[in-house]
């Protein structure tokens, strides 16, 4: 553990991580961290989003045979429906018989379901409808927010750790 | 002291020497809290809210405040944020030099919304 806040530096020092990067040879930039981050971050929320729209199928109407059958056929796959979303029809899948026809639960999802799941990922209809919830005033909590999230970091520093990482 | 999200966000790129197209990364991080705030609010809809949504959803005529409350969604979209740049600060301090942590904290903390007790242990 290093707290070498002593002086005027707000950050404690980390001599040990400049040393493991040196001797690996590799520093990821930050511009790389940043990208990196992003994209890990938008993949987790809009799994969340499909995990939203998956629990609509839950409610629609779609039979547990009709969605189990999705599942086994692949209609219902990958970026449609998050982990939390493929585990809750696993579940379903588990209970009833899977030898559902398939024009009937195509005829469904493509009649209802599919329709409400495409609208309900999609990242514009979320952020409309924040906007419309906040009736367009949203930039003021965002940007405070934005302090307050530095600051809940930034009160965790005394268990900065030799892998150069605040835990 | 007001803050314009936007503007933070690009000083905080600025200083950390990000290379790529800061309106878009800035663009993209407001979207994901939007959409973070947007699933946290789902989540706590009543069972009858949720089913509700779904029909006006079908029917293509959404009025928002039946769901969602203007107070609700800002604190859904306060808490997103904070999350989310904490997350985001977090990942990328280990790639930043002491000079750019001390630039980026000083900068921070001088926005005005620090409580004046406050101070480095």
């Amino acid at each position: 553990m290093i707290e070498s806040d002593q002086g005027n530096k707000r950050f404690p020092q980390n001599p040990q991580m400049e040393a493991v990067s040196a001797s690996e040879g590799i520093k990821e930039t930050p511009t790389e961290a940043s990208k990196s981050w992003l994209a890990t971050a938008k993949k987790g929320v809009l799994g969340l989003l499909d995990g939203a729209a998956g629990s609509y199928l839950l409610h629609q109407g779609v039979s547990s045979g009709d969605l189990s059958a999705l599942l086994i056929d692949g209609m219902v796959a990958g970026d449609l429906l998050n982990q939390a979303g493929k585990a809750g029809i696993e579940v379903l899948s588990r209970k009833v018989p899977q030898q559902k026809p398939k024009d009937k639960f195509v005829e469904r999802v493509a009649g209802v379901g599919n329709a409400i799941m495409r609208m309900y990922t999609s990242e514009t209809f979320a952020i409309a409808m924040i906007n419309a919830a906040t009736h367009g005033d949203w930039r003021q909590a965002l940007g405070s927010a934005l302090i307050a999230g530095y600051m809940g970091i930034r009160s965790l520093r005394k268990t900065y750790d030799t892998a150069g990482n605040w835990n | 002291m007001k803050q314009v999200p936007e503007q933070i966000l690009r000083h905080v790129l600025t200083i950390v020497g990000y290379k790529g197209d800061k309106g878009e990364f800035i663009e993209e991080f407001i979207n994901l809290c939007k959409q973070q705030a947007f699933v946290d609010m789902h989540q706590a809809l009543s069972p009858e809210k949720v089913k509700s949504l779904r029909s006006a959803v079908e029917e293509k005529e959404i009025n928002v405040s039946d769901y969602f409350s203007k107070e609700v969604a800002q604190t859904a979209l306060t808490n997103a944020t904070q999350k989310h740049f904490g997350e985001y600060i977090q990942s990328i301090l280990p790639t930043l030099s002491e000079d750019q942590k001390n630039e980026l904290d000083f900068y921070l903390s001088s926005l005005g919304t620090l409580p004046k007790s406050y101070s480095n242990p």
